[in-house]
C-alpha cells in the first residue's frame, strides 16, 4: 500500500534485455541458478525478434555423426574470409547438441521425415556431409514454446518494456532503465548482472519485416563505454525493393512477376555460390551475363536480373516448394498478390530480401571471452547483439545464427548468474538513476525539437540506398557521415515524443543514428573489399594489412576507430594465389567462374 | 499504407493481434461503445464496472487510468477487492477456455494503490442538500456519487461508528479495518458530511430531515438477526449472529470460553465459526439443514473453516439447546431430510427418529437477517417480508423524494448490489432535484457479447491470491487472504480475453508487412494489404 506506482522499480539478480532466442536461453540458463531473473522485451516476448520470423533451421553438429571439426573450420574460414573467430565457432559447433537436447527437453518440436531430423542441403554452402547437418524447428511454436518455458520455471517476464540506457556505478553495470511503450510507465530495474539480447541493428528499411532491430542493446553498450565491432559488413543493411525495381523496370508494377530476382544481397545469388549454386545455370542479367552482386548489376545498368530455372531437376522443384512454404512472408504476401511464386518452370521472387550480415555474429558488442562478457563488470552480450565473430567478413552457413543465438544466449546467462551470485551487491546511487531516468524521459520532456519520423526518414536516406552501404565509395561514404554526424549532434539532442509511442521511436531513432554512424565510419575506415564488405575504390581483398578486426568505441564523445589483428594462425596461407583464397568473385574481378564460397538467404 | 482493414463486425476483441505485432500498429478499443454489448463479466456485475478496461489499462502499466475506471463504478474499491462474491467470475468467459480471470484480486491491486491517496474535495455545485440515512455501503456509495457530482451530502449513521455491516459485520480478518477507515476518509476528505449516533426516526424525525435535505436516500439496512423459536433459546451463553459479531467487533466482546455450537449454514454463520475461534474457542462445531455441497455459504468460506478445524454437522437442525443451571449445555440434532420443497421454497423436513445430542458452552445462531421494523418510518410502505417498497429502476418509495436501496429493500444480499442501489438511487435524486424525468433512458442492461473470443486462446492457469498459511491465523485477526504482488497481477492480467473490443489500427506508421496480425487472427478480420505506400517526406515536427 504505497501511493502511487507510476514508476516500477525491480530489483532482480540477472536482467536480460531481449525476448529472441539468446534472452529466452540466457533467462532460463540463469533461472536454473535458482536466481531472480527478469527478461523484457520491447514486443511480447515469444512473438518478437527475428527468432519468431525465422524459418527455424538450426545448425548440428555431432562428431559421432562423422562430423569433422577441424575440416569444417577450414571451410568456415575461407567461407568467412578469414575474419571468423574459430575459437568461437568451435565452441558454437561443440556445444549444438546440447543446446539441441535443452530444446527437445523443453518440448520444441522438430520437423521429421521417414523418421529422421531433416533440414537443409548443406552442400547449398559449399558444406559437405562431414561438416554439419541442418535439422528444423516447427515455425512459429518455437518461441512460444520458450515463452511458457521461461514463465513456468519463475522467469519474470515483462512484455512492452523498451529498456534505453544502462545504470552504472563504479564502473560496473548495476541494471538498466526502462519503459513501458504503450502505456509509458518508467521501469527501474536494479541487476547484479545484465545481458544485452537485443538482437541486430538496422534502419527499418521497408524491405523486410525486422523493424524492431534498431541496435538498441549495441547503442546502450557503446553508451556504457563498450566496444564495437564488425560494422562495415553488411550486417542487415537492405536495399529498398522500391529503389532496385526503379532501377530495374522503371517502377512499373505489372512487370513485378516478370522472372526477376530481386534481391539486394551481396552474395546469396552470387556467381557460383549459394542460392544458384544449386542450379546448372546461374543466374543472369539484363544482357545474358552472370550476376555477381544484384546491386553491382543495377548500379552498372543491367538490372533486371533472370533467374533461370530452365534446368532445375524435378525432385529440386519439389525441395524448393518446401522451402519457399518455410519463407512465410515472403510466400504468403506472394500469394496476396495473385503471384503464383511457381509457374512454367520459373520461380519468381516476390520480395527481395535483407543482407543479413548482422544477423548472425559478424557485427555487435565485442566480448572479450568465449562467456559473453563485454569488459564492462556486470554486462553480457548474446545473440545477434554480440560480435562473437563466428562470422566473420560473411555468413558461415545456414542454421549457424540460430545455433549461435542458443549458444551465447546460454553461454551468457551462466555467465552472468555465475557473476550475479559472488558479485558485492552494487546499487546505483540516486545521482545515476536521476542521470538515467532523465535521459529516458528527455523525448518526452523537451518542449521544441524534432519528430523521429523525420530524423529517421534522414537517417535511412544515407543508409537504406544500395549505393552508400552496398556498392560503397570512399567519397559517398564521406558525404554519409557529415550528414550522420550532423544528425547525431545536431537533431537527435533534440528528438522530441509527444506520447509511448512517439517516445519509443524516438529512442530508436536515436539508435539508429549512431548505427549509422558505426557503419558509415567503419566501412570508410576499411579500405580494401572482403566479404559482403564492397568498396569501388578498394575492390580487392588486401592481406595481410586487414587480416584484422575493426573497432570503434566512444572516447569522450567522440567515435573511435581502431584495429585488432586476427591471430596470425587464423590467416590464409599467404603463399597462396588470390584465387585459391578466396573463391568467391567480388564485382569488378577478372575472373573465368567461380564456385562455392557464397551464401544462402538468411 | 499496409495494414488497411480490422474488420469491426468480424473483430471480438480477443487481442491476439496486438501481441503478434512486433511493433505498435494496433491497439484495443477496450469501450467499444459502437456496439453497445457488455462481456459477461460486466454484465454480471451489479455495479456495472468495466473490467475489460481497467483490466487492460492495467495489462499496459496504466495503474493511474485503471483506477480511474473503477472510481467511476466502485467508491470501495479496496474493499470489494476484499469481500465481493465476484459474480463477473463466475460469468467470465475465459471459464469456457480454462478458468475465470482472477478480477477480485486484480481490483483489490489497483485498488490498493489507492488508499494512500488524500481525495480532494469535491466543489459543491449544487445547492440543494442530500440527506443520507445509514452508513452501510448503500449509503456511502449514494454520496459518494452525489458529492461527486457536487452536490452537498450529509449521511446520519444511528450507531457511533461508521460503516454498516462492513463495521459490524463483516470480521476483521477479511476487512482490515485500516482498509475500511481509509476508503471512509476518502469519502469524507472528498466534502461527504458524516452525522454519527443520530438514528433517523430515533433522534429526529423524518420529516424534519426532509425539511432540510431536498432528497433522502434510505438505507438502514438488516441490523436484525432472524429468530429460531425452540426451546433453550433463552438460555445463558446462547447468543445471536449478528449480536455476537457486533460485540466483537466493537470489542465488547473479548473472549469466549469453552465448545462453541453455531447454527447456521451461510456466510454469517462462517464469519461467526471463525471469530469464535480466533478468540479462544476450544472447539467449534457447526449445524447446518443442508449437506457440505449445497450449503448456502462459499465454498471456499466453507474450505477454510474445515481447513481451521471446524467441524461441520450437515444435514442436521437444531431440535433444542439443552441446559443445566441456566446456562447452556448442548444442542440437541435431528436429521434434516430435505430443505426445500418442490418448489424451490424453504421448507425443511425432518426425521425426527434421527437425533444426536453435542455437547456445547455457548451456541450461536445465524441463521439469517431482518429488517428491524423500528428503523422504518410509517410513511414508507413496506412489503410483506417487512423491506421497504420501491420503484425497481428508480428506487423511489412510495413517498416522493425519498429513495431506499440496499440490503433495506433486497434483504440480505451482497456490498456490490449495495453499491449498485446507492449509485442508481444517487441517479435518480439528481434527476429528482433537477425536476427531470426519473426513468427516462435508463436503460436494460445491454446484451452480452455475441462471440467472445475461444479459438487461438492458450490455457493459462489461474493465479490464485495467497493466503496466510493456516497455523499463522490462530488466536488473531490478521488478514487472511492477501493480495497479489505486481508479478502475479502481471501475469493474471494477461489471461483476460478483453472479450468484445475492438482492435484498432493505430499507428500504421509502424506496419512493416510481416502479416502475422492477419495469419494469427483467429476471426480473419485483418487484411494487409503486401504493397507498401511509400511515405512522404515527413514534416519534422
Ligand atoms: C526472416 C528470418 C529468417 C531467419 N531464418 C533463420 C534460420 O532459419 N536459421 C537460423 O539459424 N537463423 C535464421 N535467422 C537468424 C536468426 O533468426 C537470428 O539470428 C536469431 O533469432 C537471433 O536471435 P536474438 O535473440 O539474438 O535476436 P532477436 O530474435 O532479434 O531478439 C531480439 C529481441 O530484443 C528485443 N529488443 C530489441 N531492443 C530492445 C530494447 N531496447 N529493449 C527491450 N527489448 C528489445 C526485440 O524486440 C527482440 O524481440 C533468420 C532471421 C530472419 C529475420
Ligand atoms: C457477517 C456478515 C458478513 C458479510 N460478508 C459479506 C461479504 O463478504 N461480501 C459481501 O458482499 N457482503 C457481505 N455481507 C453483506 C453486506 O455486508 C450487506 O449486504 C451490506 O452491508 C448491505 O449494505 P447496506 O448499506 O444496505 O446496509 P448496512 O451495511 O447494514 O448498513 C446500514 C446502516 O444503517 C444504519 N442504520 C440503521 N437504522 C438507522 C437509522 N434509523 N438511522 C440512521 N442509521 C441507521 C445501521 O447502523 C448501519 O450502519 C455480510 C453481512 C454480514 C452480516
Ligand atoms: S503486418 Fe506485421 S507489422 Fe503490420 S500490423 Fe500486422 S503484425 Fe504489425
Amino acid at each position: 500500500m504505497s501511493g502511487w506506482d507510476t514508476e516500477r522499480h525491480i530489483v532482480t539478480d540477472v536482467l536480460v534485455i531481449g525476448g529472441g532466442m539468446a534472452g529466452l536461453f540466457a533467462a532460463i540458463k540463469a533461472r536454473e541458478r535458482g536466481l531472480d531473473v527478469t527478461l523484457t522485451d520491447k514486443a511480447y516476448v515469444g512473438k518478437a525478434g527475428s527468432t519468431h520470423y525465422a524459418e527455424g533451421d538450426v545448425l548440428f553438429f555431432r562428431e559421432s555423426r562423422g562430423h569433422k571439426l577441424a575440416e569444417w573450420l577450414d571451410i568456415i574460414s575461407k567461407r568467412c574470409e578469414y575474419l571468423n573467430n574459430r575459437e568461437w565457432d568451435e565452441v558454437c559447433l561443440m556445444e549444438a547438441e546440447d543446446r539441441y537436447n535443452d530444446l527437445v527437453s523443453w518440448g520444441v518440436q522438430f520437423y521429421e521425415k521417414n523418421g529422421e531430423l531433416y533440414g537443409w542441403d548443406t552442400s547449398a554452402v559449399g558444406a559437405p556431409p562431414s561438416a554439419y547437418q541442418d535439422i528444423t524447428m516447427r515455425a512459429r511454436k518455437y518461441a512460444p514454446t520458450l515463452r511458457r518455458v521461461a514463465l513456468e520455471r519463475g522467469v519474470r517476464v515483462l512484455d512492452n518494456i523498451m529498456m534505453v540506457e544502462l545504470l552504472k556505478q563504479s564502473g560496473a553495470v548495476v541494471g538498466a532503465v526502462g519503459f513501458h511503450v504503450r502505456g509509458g510507465r518508467l521501469f527501474v530495474i536494479e541487476s547484479k548482472a545484465t545481458v544485452i539480447a537485443t538482437g541486430a541493428a538496422n534502419f527499418k528499411s521497408e524491405t523486410y519485416p525486422t523493424h524492431f532491430w534498431t541496435g538498441d542493446g549495441e547503442a546502450m553498450a557503446y553508451r556504457a563505454g563498450a566496444e564495437i565491432t564488425g560494422k562495415e559488413f553488411a550486417g542487415g543493411v537492405t536495399y529498398s525493393r522500391r529503389e532496385i525495381e526503379q532501377r530495374q523496370r522503371a517502377g512499373r508494377r505489372e512487370e513485378f512477376s516478370g522472372e526477376i530476382i530481386e534481391s539486394s544481397y551481396s552474395h546469396p545469388f552470387a556467381l557460383g555460390g549459394g542460392f544458384s549454386g544449386w542450379y546448372t545455370r546461374p543466374t543472369l542479367n539484363a544482357e545474358g551475363g552472370p550476376v555477381i552482386m544484384p546491386a553491382w548489376e543495377a548500379h552498372c545498368g543491367r538490372a533486371p536480373l533472370y533467374f533461370d530455372t530452365e534446368e532445375i531437376p524435378p525432385k529440386k522443384w519439389e525441395w524448393l516448394r518446401e522451402y519457399f512454404k518455410r519463407i512465410e512472408v515472403a510466400w504468403a504476401q506472394a500469394d496476396k498478390i495473385g503471384l503464383d511464386v511457381f509457374r512454367g518452370g520459373k520461380i519468381r521472387w516476390p520480395s527481395s530480401r535483407v543482407a543479413p550480415g548482422s544477423l548472425f555474429a559478424g557485427t555487435g558488442i565485442w566480448p572479450v571471452d568465449t562467456h559473453c562478457a563485454t569488459g564492462l563488470p556486470g554486462l553480457y552480450a548474446a545473440g545477434n547483439a554480440c560480435a562473437t565473430r563466428g562470422s566473420g567478413a560473411m555468413y558461415a552457413g545456414m542454421g549457424f545464427a540460430m545455433n549461435h543465438a542458443m549458444v551465447t544466449g546460454a553461454r551468457a546467462g551462466s555467465a552472468a548468474g555465475e557473476y550475479a551470485s559472488r558479485a558485492a551487491k552494487v546499487v546505483a546511487d540516486a545521482a545515476e538513476l536521476q542521470r538515467a531516468k532523465s535521459l529516458v524521459r528527455a523525448p518526452l520532456e523537451r518542449t521544441g525539437g524534432f519528430g523521429p519520423a523525420w530524423v529517421t526518414q534522414i537517417v535511412q536516406s544515407i543508409t537504406v540506398p544500395y549505393f552508400y552501404l552496398g556498392v560503397k565509395h570512399g567519397d559517398r561514404l564521406r558525404a554519409a557521415i557529415s550528414i550522420a554526424e550532423f544528425v547525431n549532434r545536431h537533431l537527435v539532442p533534440r528528438l522530441m515524443a509527444a506520447d509511448p509511442h512517439e517516445w519509443r521511436l524516438a529512442h530508436e531513432t536515436r539508435n539508429m543514428a549512431l548505427g549509422a554512424e558505426m557503419r558509415l565510419k567503419a566501412s570508410l575506415f576499411r579500405t580494401e573489399s572482403r566479404g559482403d564488405h564492397f568498396r569501388e575504390d578498394y575492390p580487392r581483398r588486401e592481406d595481410p594489412t586487414w587480416l584484422v578486426w575493426v573497432k570503434l568505441r566512444d572516447e569522450e564523445g567522440g567515435m573511435k576507430l581502431y584495429t585488432e589483428p586476427v591471430p596470425e594462425e587464423w590467416w590464409p596461407d599467404l603463399t597462396k594465389s588470390y584465387e585459391e583464397k578466396y573463391p568467391a568473385m567480388l564485382p569488378m574481378e577478372e575472373r573465368e567462374s567461380s564456385s562455392g564460397g557464397a551464401d544462402d538467404v538468411h | 499504407m499496409s495494414i488497411e482493414l480490422v474488420d469491426r463486425e468480424l473483430c471480438n476483441g480477443c487481442g491476439i493481434c496486438v501481441t503478434a505485432c512486433p511493433l505498435d500498429v494496433i491497439r484495443l478499443d477496450t469501450l467499444a461503445a459502437d456496439k453497445g454489448e457488455y462481456p459477461s463479466c460486466r454484465r454480471a456485475c451489479p455495479a456495472g464496472v468495466d473490467m475489460r478496461s481497467y483490466l487492460y489499462l492495467l495489462r499496459d502499466g496504466m495503474i493511474e487510468e485503471a483506477m480511474e475506471v473503477l472510481r467511476d463504478a466502485l467508491p470501495l474499491p479496496a474493499i470489494t477487492g476484499r469481500v465481493c462474491p465476484h459474480p463477473c467470475e463466475s460469468e467470465c468467459s475465459r471459464n469456457e477456455v480454462d478458468e475465470a480471470v482472477n478480477i477480485n484480486a486484480l481490483e483489490r491491486f489497483v485498488a490498493d494503490r489507492w488508499l494512500d491517496e488524500k481525495a480532494e474535495p469535491v466543489p459543491q455545485v449544487y445547492a440543494a442538500k442530500v440527506a443520507v440515512v445509514g452508513s452501510g455501503p448503500a449509503g456511502l456509495a449514494c454520496a459518494y456519487f452525489l458529492s461527486r457530482m457536487g452536490y452537498p451530502v450529509t449521511v446520519f449513521e444511528a450507531r457511533p461508528v461508521l460503516g454498516g455491516m462492513l463495521r459490524l459485520g463483516i470480521p476483521e480478518y477479511r476487512l482490515p479495518r485500516t482498509v475500511l477507515d481509509t476508503q471512509l476518509g476518502y469519502i469524507g476528505r472528498m466534502g461527504v458530511e458524516f452525522k454519527s449516533g443520530i438514528a433517523v426516526g430515533r433522534d429526529v424525525t423524518l420529516e424534519a430531515v426532509q425539511k432540510e435535505y431536498a432528497a433522502v436516500f434510505y438505507a438502514v439496512g438488516n441490523q436484525s438477526s432472524r429468530r429460531l423459536e425452540i426451546d433453550g433459546v433463552g438460555l445463558g451463553g446462547v447468543s445471536w449472529g449478528l449480536d455476537f459479531l457486533a460485540g466483537v467487533n466493537l470489542k465488547r466482546v473479548t473472549g469466549v470460553k469453552g465448545r462453541v455450537v453455531v447454527i447456521g449454514g451461510g456466510n454469517v454463520a462462517v464469519d461467526v465459526a471463525l471469530t469464535a475461534l480466533r478468540l479462544g474457542a476450544e472447539s467449534v462445531e457447526m449445524v447446518c439443514l443442508e449437506s457440505v455441497g449445497t450449503m448456502p455459504a462459499f465454498k471456499e468460506e466453507i474450505d477454510q473453516a474445515v481447513e481451521e478445524g471446524v467441524r461441520i454437522y450437515d444435514g442436521w437442525g437444531p431440535k433444542r439447546i439443552l441446559g443445566a443451571g441456566g446456562e447452556a449445555a448442548g444442542v440437541e440434532l435431528v436429521r434434516c431430510t430435505c430443505v426445500y420443497d418442490g418448489r424451490g421454497r424453504f421448507r425443511p423436513t425432518y426425521d425426527e427418529r434421527l437425533t444426536k445430542t453435542i455437547g456445547a458452552d455457548a451456541v450461536i445462531l445465524a441463521v439469517g437477517q431482518t429488517v428491524d421494523p423500528a428503523s422504518i418510518p410509517e410513511k414508507l410502505k413496506t412489503t410483506a417480508g417487512g423491506t421497504i417498497q420501491v420503484d425497481p429502476v428508480t428506487l423511489e418509495t412510495t413517498c416522493p423524494g425519498v429513495f431506499a436501496g440496499g440490503d433495506v429493500v433486497s434483504g440480505p444480499a451482497s456490498v456490490v448490489e449495495a453499491v449498485a442501489a446507492g449509485r442508481r438511487a444517487s441517479t435518480s435524486i439528481d434527476r429528482c432535484l433537477k425536476k427531470q424525468d426519473l426513468k427516462g433512458g435508463r436503460r436494460l442492461l445491454p446484451k452480452r457479447v455475441k462471440r467472445p473470443p475461444k479459438e487461438g486462446v492458450e490455457s493459462v492457469a489461474r493465479n490464485a491470491a495467497p493466503v496466510l498459511a493456516a497455523g499463522q491465523r490462530a488466536g488473531n485477526f490478521k488478514e487472511v487472504k492477501l493480495g497479489f504482488d505486481e508479478d502475479t497481477a502481471d501475469l493474471e492480467v494477461q489471461r483476460c480475453m478483453t472479450c468484445g473490443s475492438r482492435a484498432v489500427i493505430s499507428y500504421v506508421d509502424d506496419c512493416m508487412l510481416c502479416l502475422y496480425c492477419e495469419q494469427d487472427c483467429p476471426q480473419t478480420a485483418i487484411y494487409v494489404s503486401p504493397e507498401k505506400k511509400v511515405l512522404p517526406l515527413m514534416p519534422w515536427r
